[in-house]
């Protein structure tokens, strides 16, 4: 169903002014999708050609051929279930406690001043500590193992969640504030249905951020210091010369990491039903 | 002498003080430290658990043993690892970052890509680096460099992408040719998100040296720490995570200061 | 009041334009002609969301009809180009330049003269507008009314054929407002361009145009184009003037009827409230 009361414009200068109807056949297999396919296939093919063709010392790396093969066995073994799941339950310990101290103190230390000049300094000085800083302190403090790497994540995800949180509080239109005043509100009832929704969105941000920096800090955590899990794992993939797993553990580690965060902005997402929009895909805000 | 003497002065000091720019909100914020302190300090001496961790005051006492020969040389061997990692991030990241939010094939073809990539944590690619790599050093620097490459791609790439529609409009009514848009608007007008990008990137750099340089053992600032661990010299190791942390801070400064004075044009006031 | 230089003619042929939404497709103009003399500063007024931005749009270049035929002298337009420049709403002067630096702007871009007289002329429409003294500073240090002279003076070094003005002065608050209306009527009235101005407000409308062209609600076309004979220069006296009064209550009548079919339409608005200002 061509409309042909449609003229093209040329893109003038990267900036394309003009939106057009495409037929329907074009939307599937537009211009868009074919590059985006091509994209990731290109990592592939690029991949497995500097492999093959042994270029630098990629003769060193095993090729996708290998890592899928080796994959698909590694998938099956309960190794590596184990392992995701000692993994896996790291980075909920320490996220979950991340977010159950971050959030209040983000709460408390935008809502009050007072509140915030009495605690805010000290997180300040601690917050350049890279979370990675904290491992011997980690060992010293939990010489018990999982709490150890729990707390390296804890470390990752709190600074994320918390700077957001205090970011969302203050963003909050001061207008709301005064129209409940203006309408009797008392402290604790601005608390709960002013400050805590309207920071929601910002928390969630943070959250999805904490999440992912929380999968990075536990991949630190267990490669130094762990006997199991996924960062364990690759580790050992290394030392025992079983080198196609090791890629496999990147990429295990890639997908929990960006669905665990996919999944936090679901969640979050949920309890914003208010919430306009989601960020649009970038190109898109190219061509309006 | 009579207590109203002392209020007198007490007084007549608070005054001169608040001249100087102190006021309560000061008095809190060194509280906050203060409090940090001895709550720090309290937990150590009568909690039996956490009875290794040293002190405030042997932290502080460490301080003056530091050989500044010997610490200046990590510093120096860290920050050297960072820079080179965070001018090639730049210097790859950052032309990518302006393809991918200027031309949409651009941003079809190589942005899945980077999307792909990036979930996978730096710290995962320290086996496939040590492998692919013969020499610590490009290996370390590998990895800032990777830390560096992400914050920079995105927040260039948001930076443009982002830019008012209006102004390319309005220069386009003046006339103006494609080589002119990209470097007289665009790029201006992305400047302040790139710089944000970049500060992120550093931060990142130096959480990633840190962390090759405990796992690589070749001299850093993160090795020292790791080395004072291994020997049970805590208060050193606390020293030197305050180190890191201030060397990370520093840099984030710098690259502040360099972005104001840049970009004179938004805080004159 | 047609010139000796038949430059700068605007004609929007049987226009349909519509919007595009993921479920719906609204037409904001539907069968729209009119035509813009050359040499006259004609002024657009309409009730909100008759797609005056839009008509602005389609002339400037940055939007295409989906129907129908924009012209310029005869020819099509396909594209933004310097010879219609846009005045926003918002101030779109560059952030990261001086005032000076943005007048500046399209003569270097464009190298239609030489950078002595760019320079020359630059000064000249700065102090022209007032801002001389201001030509070093950046737009965030400028007042709105300071700003929305800066673009002025930007827009009009470049001598563009037509002018296009998106309600320029709104949010103004009225003194700045009355003065920007001064300042922007000396330049128009010395400088015999094609000028298209676009208002909600009737008052200013009047005062500004020499043809008025009022717009139904959506989907728009033209209801009634009135000859704004007052006499030029105009000065503020022209307010009081019976002949003024006139084409105000002329041009309210026509603007309450499609505002009351709109509200009709929509249900908003509770129309016996509304229509005993008629009575």
């Amino acid at each position: 169903m061509k409309n042909q009361n449609h003229t093209m414009l040329a893109p003038v200068d990267g900036f394309d002014f003009e939106f057009q109807k495409k037929p329907l056949l074009s939307k599937i297999v537009s211009l868009k999708t074919v590059l985006n396919t091509l994209s990731i296939l290109s990592i592939f093919v690029i991949w497995g050609a500097l492999v093959n063709f042994g270029v630098y010392r990629f003769v060193l790396i095993p090729g996708p051929a290998e890592v899928a093969e080796w994959g698909m066995e590694w998938v099956r073994s309960s190794q590596f279930w184990i392992d995701t799941s000692l993994s896996t339950l790291r980075v909920l310990g320490g996220f979950v406690s991340a977010a159950l101290v971050a959030i209040p103190l983000g709460l408390m230390i935008g809502w009050n001043k007072i509140f915030s000049d009495l605690t805010f300094p000290t997180l300040e000085i601690l917050r350049p500590i890279p979370g990675i800083a904290y491992i011997p302190l980690a060992i010293l403090f939990f010489p018990w193992e999982e709490a150890s790497v729990a707390f390296i994540c804890f470390v990752g995800a709190f600074f994320p969640i918390l700077l957001n949180t205090i970011t969302g509080v203050r963003l909050i239109d001061r207008d709301y504030f005064r129209a409940a005043r203006c309408l009797g509100s008392r402290p604790r009832d601005i608390f709960w249905h002013i400050v805590v929704p309207g920071a929601l969105p910002s928390i969630s941000t943070g959250a999805a951020l904490g999440m992912g920096i929380a999968w990075m800090a536990v991949v630190a955590g267990e490669m130094i210091s762990g006997k199991w899990g996924l960062g364990y794992r690759i580790w050992e993939a290394y030392t025992l010369i079983r080198y196609p797993l090791i890629i496999d553990g990147m990429i295990a580690i890639g997908i929990l990491g960006f669905g665990s965060s996919a999944i936090i902005r679901s969640i979050t997402l949920r309890l914003i039903p208010w919430r306009k929009s989601i960020t649009e895909s970038l190109d898109e805000s190219i061509t309006k | 002498m009579a207590a109203s003497e002392v209020i007198n002065t007490g007084s007549q000091v608070w005054k001169k003080l608040k001249k100087m720019g102190v006021n309560w909100t000061t008095v809190r914020r060194i509280m906050s430290v203060v409090l940090f302190l001895l709550a720090w300090t309290i937990l150590v001496q009568f909690t039996g658990h956490f009875h290794q961790i040293p002190k405030p005051m042997d932290v502080f006492a460490a301080l003056f043993q530091l050989k500044p020969g010997v610490i200046f040389v990590e510093i120096l061997r860290s920050l050297l690892r960072v820079l080179g990692g965070f001018f090639i991030g730049l210097a790859i990241g950052f032309p990518l970052g302006v393809a991918i939010g200027y031309s949409r094939i651009a941003n079809y073809l190589f942005f899945p890509a980077v999307e792909v990539v990036r979930p996978i944590p730096p710290i995962a690619w320290i086996p496939l680096t040590v492998l692919f790599f013969i020499n610590v050093e490009s290996q370390i620097v590998f990895l800032t460099f990777y830390g560096a490459f992400f914050p920079i791609v995105y927040n260039t790439m948001g930076g443009i992408s982002e830019v008012d529609i209006r102004l390319p409009r309005a220069a386009m009514s003046f006339g103006i040719n494609r080589m002119g848009m990209l470097w007289k608007i665009i790029l201006p007008a992305a400047m302040p998100q790139i710089f944000t990008g970049m500060k992120v990137a550093i931060g990142i750099t130096w959480l990633m040296v840190v962390a090759a340089e405990m796992i690589a053992s070749k001299g850093g600032l993160g090795y020292w720490v790791w080395y004072h661990h291994t020997v049970m010299e805590y208060p050193m190791v606390i020293l030197g995570m305050g180190i890191i942390g201030l060397c990370g801070a520093l840099c984030s400064l710098a690259i502040d200061a360099i972005g104001n004075h840049f970009m004179k044009w938004r805080n004159i006031f | 009041m047609t010139d000796v230089n038949h430059k700068g003619k605007v004609v929007f042929e049987d226009v349909t334009r519509a919007l595009q939404s993921k479920k719906s497709e609204t037409i904001i103009l539907h069968h729209c002609s009119f035509v813009v003399a050359s040499g006259t500063l004609t002024v657009l007024i309409g009730p909100s969301g008759c797609g005056k931005t839009t008509i602005i749009n389609l002339i400037a270049g940055y939007e295409k009809p989906d129907r129908g035929r924009v012209l310029i002298d005869g020819k099509h337009i396909t594209g933004p180009d310097w010879e219609r420049l846009v005045l926003f709403q918002e101030t779109a002067l560059f952030p990261w330049l001086t005032c000076y630096d943005n007048v500046m702007f399209g003569p270097l871009a464009t190298k239609a003269m030489s950078r002595q007289e760019a320079h020359e002329q630059s000064v000249a429409l700065l102090e022209k507008v007032g801002l001389r003294d201001f030509m070093d500073k950046y737009p965030i240090q400028l007042s709105g009314g300071m700003q929305r002279r800066a673009e002025l003076a930007r827009a009009l070094i470049n001598r563009p054929t037509v002018m296009l003005m998106d309600e320029p002065f709104r949010g103004l608050d009225a003194m700045t407002r009355e003065l920007m209306q001064e300042y922007y009527l000396r330049l128009v009235e010395e400088s015999h361009g094609t000028h298209l101005f676009v208002t909600s407000e009737v008052e200013e409308a009047i005062f500004l145009a020499d043809k008025l062209i009022i717009m139904t609600n959506k989907p728009s076309r033209v209801k009634k184009v009135l000859d704004i004979d007052l006499p030029r220069p105009r000065v503020a006296d022209v307010l009081r003037s019976k002949r003024y009064l006139e084409l105000k209550t002329a041009a309210l009548d026509i603007l309450h009827e499609e505002a009351m079919k709109a509200s009709k339409e929509s249900g908003k608005a509770d129309i016996d409230m509304v229509s005993c200002r008629r009575a």
